[in-house]
């Protein structure tokens, strides 16, 4: 299987596979629909940007892709195993050692320290608890946190908050990390910083599926999906782009003098 | 995840709101506390009562007036709420008294009235509601009583003598040196010949305290019930076989009753029973009364619970997200309120002992340690933790993951 994987890079293997997936709210007259009907292929090794206003439901993919909620029609597979209509005991099995979460607001545990929320989704994959520190001891590393082991998260920056949380996603090396507006509540460097992180991860073969407003973010993309009512209206892949380091650099500065946030 | 995880969680969770989980906490301490103190209290009672039986010799049977029936030791168990007319009569007691297995026997009627005593000096009239018993010689012996000066009403002594109990000597006369002294027995005047050694314990199986009673010769005692003998208890000693011949007596009193079984004979432990089922039922009722005070800190525990539930609602959606299932959150929050109720019954239980100590110093026994208390009081503090700890937990668990993120923290 491992072998496999590696000689097939060239044509890569599908992480998420979503046919006609549907998703709607309400009964009768105020039946609103999220999704209606997507059809979406991520591979293996991909950094997705799925771009769209408000209530277009791109929030209602990421989180049927996330498994925290499921959809009304239409199939999920993830990682070759379906994930249509899993009990809630199955889907969050599959949460705690498949699926990395990167949230706008860090969504850190106040009261435990970096090491501990860190550790967090392996406390729920039954991993013993030296383990737990350890991996995610060695996460912090490459981080840079790992003087921050022992911090409170009210004492680190919202950048900081967010590598943690990043490396929080990592921690039991999912399949794939959804990224919810990760630079929503940081001002442009951090961003910039969490960007080249998020890059830096998709470079060492990670599967990245980042929802988000700002038009500037995609340029670390290697696919660009733009939805709209729940419809996949373009998607667009730049295969190369993101891998090439040095032309994101200029745009980053940009980003960096343009935000004044 | 497994168990000490959730400690550590929940020890993390309960310290960030220390006031809180004290004030929480100190609910179910209260509960365990007086729960656990009752039964201390009546279990030493109930020891207290079986070493002062056990102290007495061997082969001692008490026939008591009442149809065999537990439920009745309450009412049995105050000899003044006996119905006026005892069923036992001195014919039985005469017939006892004559009987070859019985080795020694002594009747009690009690008597209510006011003893009174008018000061030689002072002319101060000080007068004591002592419980009046009147008897035979042999009771000295049958329960041990020990003279501090004079002696024991008897046979020789004539109806105007009276023995005193320590306590009423010092309450009546202000010494137990008392010999020679006059007082006044429901009016009627008795000179002191004697009075008994402090017996140090309230409890006995007579069912009075006898330092603070006053001891009549039997034949005195029927002068104030129109000469007519109403015993309420006959205590005998036998050198037999104490069960065998506790049958003899109780056919020997069934032939003068008529064959109606209107008496209960008891010897050996069940001598004790009566007093024992007495502090029984009082504990029993007592602690339902505390087992409520233990309910109210249960109720402040699920409110507690369901606060936290609220304001944590964010992080219960984190810990899903991250892969909680419903179960591990359910848990989580279990095992939050039961160590609330297991360090408070600890407390309690610790507390309530050191309560017990001085209350029961007070009454000169000793609070009963047994693991039986322990196991009661500790297994209804975890049993409250369950109970009310229960609605809050399957509420945190049902929350659904999505909405929960939203909530602004």
């Amino acid at each position: 299987m491992a072998k496999s994987k590696k000689k097939t890079t060239a044509t890569p293997t599908p992480v998420i596979e979503l046919v006609n997936l549907t998703k709607h709210y309400g009964h009768d007259d105020t039946l609103i629909y999220a999704l209606g009907g997507i059809n979406l292929t991520i591979d293996k090794g991909e950094f997705v940007a799925i771009m769209g206003p408000s209530g277009c439901g791109k929030t209602s993919l990421l989180n049927i892709m996330g498994l925290l909620d499921s959809p009304n029609d239409g199939h999920y597979t993830l990682d070759g195993t379906p994930a249509t209509s899993l009990s809630a005991k199955k889907a969050a099995a599959i949460r705690a050692k498949q699926i990395g979460f990167v949230f706008q607001s860090f969504n850190l545990l106040n009261r435990l320290n970096i090491l501990d929320n860190v550790s967090l989704p392996l406390t729920y994959s039954n991993t013993p608890r030296y383990k737990q520190h350890k991996t995610a001891s060695k996460l912090l590393r490459t981080f840079e946190l790992q003087e921050r082991e022992y911090y409170m998260p009210h004492q680190l920056s919202g950048g900081q908050l967010q590598r943690v949380a990043i490396a929080r996603a990592l921690v039991n090396s999912p399949s794939i990390i959804l990224a919810d507006e990760p630079t929503g509540n940081l001002d442009s460097k951090a961003s910039e910083l969490i960007m080249s992180e998020l890059t830096d991860i998709h470079k060492r073969g990670n599967t990245i599926v980042m929802v988000t407003h700002n038009p500037d973010l995609t340029t670390y993309a290697t696919r660009i999906i733009r939805m709209n009512d729940g419809q996949i209206e373009s998607d667009t892949k730049f295969p190369k782009k993101a891998v090439d380091p040095s032309a994101k650099r200029p745009l980053s500065a940009m980003i960096d003098q343009g935000d004044t946030q | 995840m497994i168990v000490p995880d959730y400690i550590r969680v929940a020890y993390a969770s309960l310290g960030s709101t220390k006031v809180r989980t004290t004030l929480t906490t100190l609910g179910i301490i209260i509960g365990v506390m007086s729960i656990t103190m009752v039964l201390a209290l009546g279990e030493g009672a109930k020891q207290a009562v079986n070493q002062q039986v056990s102290k007495l010799d061997e082969g001692i049977i008490v026939a008591k007036p009442g149809a065999v029936d537990q439920r009745a030791a309450l009412s049995r168990y105050n000899p003044f709420a006996i119905s006026p007319t005892s069923t036992l009569t001195q014919r039985d007691s005469e017939s006892i008294e004559k009987a070859k297995f019985i080795d020694m026997a002594a009747p009690i009627m009690f008597v209510s009235g006011t003893t009174e005593r008018k000061s030689t000096e002072t002319k101060e009239l000080r007068s004591v509601n002592a419980p009046i018993i009147a008897t035979t010689q042999g009771l000295e012996e049958l329960l041990k009583i020990e003279m501090a000066s004079g002696e024991f009403i008897s046979n020789q002594t004539n109806r105007d003598t009276v023995v005193l109990g320590n306590q009423a000597a010092i309450d009546l006369i202000g010494t137990d040196q008392a010999r020679g002294q006059e007082v006044k027995i429901k009016g009627r005047p008795h000179t002191v010949i004697g009075v008994t050694k402090p017996s140090g314990s309230p409890i006995n199986l007579v069912g009075v305290h006898l330092d603070q009673s006053v001891f009549i010769n039997l034949e005195d005692g029927t002068t104030y019930n129109q000469g007519i003998a109403q015993i309420q208890q006959i205590i005998m000693r036998t050198d037999d076989n104490s069960e065998q011949a506790a049958k003899k007596v109780d056919a020997l009193l069934l032939e003068n009753h008529d064959d109606e079984r209107d008496f209960i004979v008891s010897e050996g432990e069940s001598v004790a029973n009566t007093s024992s089922a007495f502090y029984g039922i009082l504990v029993a009722l007592t602690a339902t009364v505390a087992a409520i005070s233990l309910i109210v800190g249960g109720i402040g525990i699920m409110n507690i619970m369901l606060v936290s539930v609220s304001e944590r609602t964010r992080e219960i959606g984190i810990r899903k997200a991250l892969g909680a299932t419903n179960s591990h959150v359910l848990l989580q929050f279990l095992i939050e309120s039961l160590t609330m109720t297991f360090v408070g019954g600890v407390i309690g239980l610790s507390l309530a002992y050191i309560a017990a100590f001085f209350v029961a110093s007070a009454f000169s026994f000793l609070p009963a340690f047994s693991w039986t208390i322990v196991g009661i009081s500790m297994g209804m503090a975890i049993l409250t933790g369950l109970v009310f700890g229960l609605y809050p937990a399957v509420k945190a668990a049902r929350k659904d993951p999505i909405n929960s993120l939203r909530q602004y923290e």
